[in-house]
């Protein structure tokens, strides 16, 4: 009787149980998926690291391989699938909760620390309008940074940044940036010495076929030049290749044995960090002192030798930088580099910097003084010779002759206030700070909202515990991401965005139109950054300025009308857009004249005619322009200065070790270190540091051992690798280790995981740039004793 | 009707399609006020109740049972938020989530969304011609659409057996088979992170709730399609 009654009672309440959370019951409905099963199609993508085709089986990408034409993809292009499918991708529209009960009171000391609640896009969306809108009418625009700083797409039209900008633009204004990460210091420098803030660099080609002789300095190109912007074809291990089989002696300046060195079995000069331009002065000393420089080349091309020349002889300041000077600064012998300036005399010498020498303290200085070289070696403009800072991996490769495809312009932007990239931080911390920069003085506007997509903040700037405080002085900070970075953790708003694989888009390089097929539709409720934006401009008032009443492939279509346009105006014809895009890519040939193009040979050819761009019209080895300044930091012609951290500094008796951090392998910055690919280079599944055997064997640390990392700066965990691959006395991390706080929110705490910027300085560069000196960096590393707290930058929980 | 229905310790397929709804519903999003009043209403415990006591897993239900009691008096707009909260840090993020409820994360070797477990569920929608409302916006092995999918299949065997068949074995293999091919693999663990980084009685009871009644459910299907003659289940 009884089992019947409470029957009854379940025939009638039963379906109002279920019915008790109808609202999210999910509906199991008759019908099929549309594709039949089992049927792959294939697709056409691009990204930084290179183009690749993905494989969909029912709906699900299966792999992504390397593109056919490429000669030497990477392993990167097959991690794609981790990176659309990684857990800690960003699902829904997210507000911090503090944020979402009080809104521009709430305790900012909780970002990163505080959990979220999820919101319908339309909630999500009218609060950042709303802030918008009480920020500007608040504050005023300059109340807003809108730099977003970042790498996250390869295409024309989903660019993060430019959508943001578009918007930020039209909707009166933003304060930005000027200059990058990657080089804070080179667009600065050089348009004072051969007036142009991106130097011409020769063909890569030219090098192979005329150099006797080449010199790098603190590149390792077959890591950095893994990342191609989303070119068709990886060709500078090529053109290393064909340099190696030719076997030109390589001498690679560098206190780290790179993959290139390994590659190229380069003669290796471990110089001790910081001191290139030492090394160059000894070098220039040599040449001068032995006659060995090209002074008709000096007089005819360049202005203020004389002057520099009284400070290397010594007759300026009574320290002639003779190789016996410059030994005692760069650990290199005088012999050593007596030797090299000699043979650098005698051959068609190249020399090749990579950008790690100018992101240091003064890293004007190398860059100047590598200029000054090649000059006094006269082989400025001559294939062959000449001094290549212009790439990120030296190599410069041959201009292909592909018609140039338009991107979604990010628009004028009312607001006249910019702040070098690095200064974000700064700018934060001190409102109505006047800094100077290149001549000129910046006062910093207050900052009251942050909106920042697509970019990760949390992982460019050096200082990570400082960069924690600042990012608590804003009312707003608004996150606009696919991953839950660092920087989406510390956000009060997280809008989730499309991956590359989500959307169609366009590459156009010097070489390539390729066509960036959507591979899948977006995942959860991820939209792209372009409908995001949109959806905002609507709210704003400037919706259809936004849009210009345009959607995803209409703006694809007329980026590439662009370019058939400009390749019809030079007898190229290209295919309409419809046979483009079913074939998914247009490859453009690199012209003879391409692969001869040596850098300044026009100046060389007719001085008169075809000056630089300098006060002079010639290279400016002393700068009246940057005397007139008057920065104790930048003398008016290249020098070396001793700085706060390096191993002659006072400093390095409590820190004894320098601290480097070169250009992952494996990933692009901080983009792909959630991927499986982590699984190659982990250690006890953090992020390696190179050690010395006599620094670790002094430290009691073996190799796999995890190390505490420290300065008074911050403190990270890392994984020992024990490795003659780097120098005594100096440690190597790669940038773009996830930060882990172990109390999250919280200045100090120490990082689980390995983000090298905990102990990295942000002192700028110099007065001239204000650049990110992330190499100039001193740190002691100690074995960590007891149990190491686990990773949670991104892995799943403990069961799964 | 079934004669199993009447054995003591047999549930009713209405209090096992119930339960997989109401334990769906509990997964599938944050609860609204409005859900939440309704789910503490005096009746409605009196119903989860009897649901419990009719699968077979009082003891399990009893943290629930308590927690939605212990709520009457307290302010719901308070508790809802707390329970969002509590939701998102488990299940939505930042990061992956504490416990994220799907198949393919905690069966997948690298941990991720989309694995061949998504696959296998797919697969079976598909020959079972169905599919999951398009309005759900997650994958379908997210932990609410498989039970949702349990729901089905029982509510379907139950049609069956009302039809014609007093014993529909097939039903029950085929609810067997998709409860150990695609629950049980993976549901105990996730409760378990549930159970060690929930910040809420309710979301911690529910999830032990959930595996109690999954593994009971297994052991009543796994007799049943056994008979009066109890043979053994292969699998």
């Amino acid at each position: 009787m009884q089992t019947l009654t409470r029957r009854a009672l379940l025939r009638q309440g039963g379906i109002a149980v279920g019915g008790l959370v109808a609202a999210a019951l999910i509906r199991i409905v008759p019908g099929a998926a549309a594709s039949a099963a089992g049927t792959t199609v294939t697709r056409l993508n691009a990204a930084h690291w290179g183009v690749f085709t993905a494989d969909v089986v029912n709906g699900r990408v299966v792999r992504t391989m390397p593109f056919a034409a490429d000669p030497n993809p990477n392993r990167m292009v097959a991690a794609m699938p981790d990176i659309l499918y990684a857990p800690n991708r960003i699902k829904y529209p997210m507000i911090r909760q503090g944020f979402y009960r009080d809104r521009s009171r709430s305790d900012t000391t909780k970002r990163g620390a505080e959990p979220f609640v999820r919101v319908s896009w339309d909630e999500a969306l009218d609060i950042v309008a709303g802030e918008l809108r009480r920020v500007k009418s608040q504050y005023g625009n300059r109340a807003i940074y809108g730099g977003s700083y970042g790498w996250q797409s390869a295409g024309k039209f989903n660019g993060a940044s430019q959508a943001l900008q578009r918007l930020l633009g039209l909707f009166g204004g933003y304060v930005s940036y000027v200059n990058t990460y990657s080089a804070p210091v080179l667009p600065v420098i050089t348009p004072h010495v051969l007036g142009d803030p991106r130097p011409l660099a020769s063909a890569w080609t030219t090098i192979v076929q005329n150099s006797t002789l080449v010199v790098l300095f603190g590149t390792d190109p077959l890591v950095t030049a893994e990342i191609v912007s989303g070119d068709g074809r990886h060709l500078d291990k090529g053109w290393l290749t064909q340099l190696r089989d030719k076997r030109t002696p390589v001498v690679s300046v560098n206190p780290l044995e790179g993959d290139t060195d390994q590659y190229l079995k380069t003669e290796r000069i471990a110089i001790r960090p910081n001191t290139d331009t030492a090394l160059m002065l000894g070098l220039a000393h040599v040449l001068y002192t032995e006659n060995l420089y090209d002074k008709d080349f000096l007089a005819k091309y360049t202005v203020g030798f004389d002057r520099f020349a009284d400070y290397l002889t010594g007759k300026a300041d009574n320290e002639p930088k003779s190789p016996e000077w410059a030994a005692a600064i760069t650990d290199v012998s005088a012999a050593t580099i007596r030797t090299l300036a000699r043979r650098m005399a005698k051959s068609r010498t190249a020399l090749v910097g990579g950008f790690s020498l100018q992101r240091a303290a003064y890293g004007e200085q190398p860059v100047w003084m590598m200029i000054t070289l090649s000059a006094m070696l006269g082989q400025f403009g001559l294939p062959g010779g000449g001094a290549q800072v212009n790439f990120p991996s030296g190599l410069g490769a041959p201009i292909g002759s592909a018609p140039g495809v338009p991107g979604l312009a990010a628009g004028a932007n009312p607001v006249k206030a910019i702040v070098p990239v690095s200064m974000w931080v700064d700018l934060l911390l001190n409102p109505g700070k006047t800094i100077d920069y290149d001549g000129r003085k910046i006062t910093y506007p207050d900052i009251k909202l942050v909106y920042w997509a697509g970019g990760n903040p949390f992982h460019h700037a050096q200082n990570t515990n400082r960069v924690v405080g600042a990012w608590q002085r804003p009312e707003v900070t608004i996150v606009q991401d696919f991953v839950w970075t660092a920087t989406a953790k510390h956000a009060d708003i997280v809008l989730p965005a499309t991956t590359t694989l989500e959307r169609n888009d366009l590459v156009g390089t010097d070489k390539f139109i390729i066509a960036m097929q959507q591979v899948v539709p977006p995942l959860f409720e991820a939209r792209h950054d372009f409908d995001i934006c949109a959806a905002l401009a609507a709210r704003l008032g400037v919706g259809p300025q936004f849009t210009e009443g345009k959607d995803e492939m209409t703006w694809l279509r007329q980026f590439y009308g662009a370019a058939q346009q400009a390749g019809n105006a030079r007898g190229l014809t290209l295919p309409d857009f419809d046979a483009f895009w079913q074939r998914g890519y247009l490859e453009f040939p690199v012209p003879d004249s391409a692969n001869q193009a040596v850098a300044y040979a026009g100046f060389r050819a007719d001085p008169a005619n075809r000056p630089l761009s300098t006060p002079s019209g010639k290279i400016e080895i002393y700068s009246e322009t940057i005397a007139s300044f008057k920065y104790d930091d930048v003398p008016p012609h290249p020098a070396w200065m001793p700085r706060a951290e390096w191993l002659g500094s006072p400093q390095a008796a409590r820190y004894p070790l320098h601290l480097l951090t070169p250009h992952p392998k494996d990933r692009l910055h901080s983009q792909l270190n959630e991927t499986g690919l982590r699984r190659q280079y982990e250690v006890g599944g953090r992020e390696p540091i190179w050690i010395n055997p006599a620094d670790a064997a002094a430290r009691g640390i073996a190799n796999g051992d995890i190390v505490r990392v420290f300065n008074d700066r911050g403190q990270t965990l890392a994984g020992a690798v024990v490795t003659a691959r780097t120098r005594r006395g100096v440690a190597a991390m790669r940038e773009g280790g996830w930060y882990d706080p172990l109390t999250p929110g919280q200045v100090g705490t120490l990082d689980r995981h390995g983000n090298v910027n905990m102990v990295t300085t942000d002192a700028p560069s110099s007065r001239l740039a204000d650049g990110n000196p992330s190499n100039s960096s001193l740190v002691q590393v100690e074995k960590y004793v007891g149990v190491p707290p686990a990773v949670t930058a991104f892995t799943p929980p403990p069961g799964a | 009707m079934s004669p199993n229905v009447q054995d003591a310790g047999t549930p009713s397929t209405e209090a096992r399609a119930a339960l997989y709804a109401t334990l769906s519903g509990i997964f599938a999003r944050e609860l609204t006020q409005e859900g939440w009043t309704r789910l503490c209403n005096k009746d409605a415990l009196e119903l989860l109740r009897e649901l419990a006591i009719d699968c077979g897993i009082e003891a399990e239900a009893a943290a629930l049972l308590q927690c939605l009691a212990a709520s009457h008096g307290r302010d719901p707009a308070a508790t809802v938020e707390e329970l969002a909260v509590d939701y998102a840090r488990l299940f939505i993020g930042p990061g992956p989530g504490l416990a994220p409820p799907y198949e393919s994360v905690y069966t997948s070797p690298t941990g991720r969304f989309y694995g061949e477990a998504l696959s296998k569920v797919s697969d079976l929608l598909r020959s079972e011609g169905i599919q999951v409302g398009a309005e759900f916006g997650a994958p379908a092995d997210h932990l609410a659409v498989e039970l949702s999918i349990m729901r089905y299949l029982v509510e379907r065997g139950a049609a069956r057996a009302a039809e014609s068949d007093p014993a529909p074995v097939g039903e029950w293999r085929r609810q067997l088979e998709f409860l150990e091919g695609h629950l049980l693999p993976w549901v105990p663990r996730w409760a378990a992170d549930v159970a060690t980084a929930g910040a809420t009685d309710f979301y911690r009871s529910a999830a032990g709730m959930l595996e109690g009644y999954l593994r009971r459910d297994q052991a009543w299907l796994r007799r049943a399609i056994a008979g009066p003659t109890g043979q053994r289940v292969d699998g």
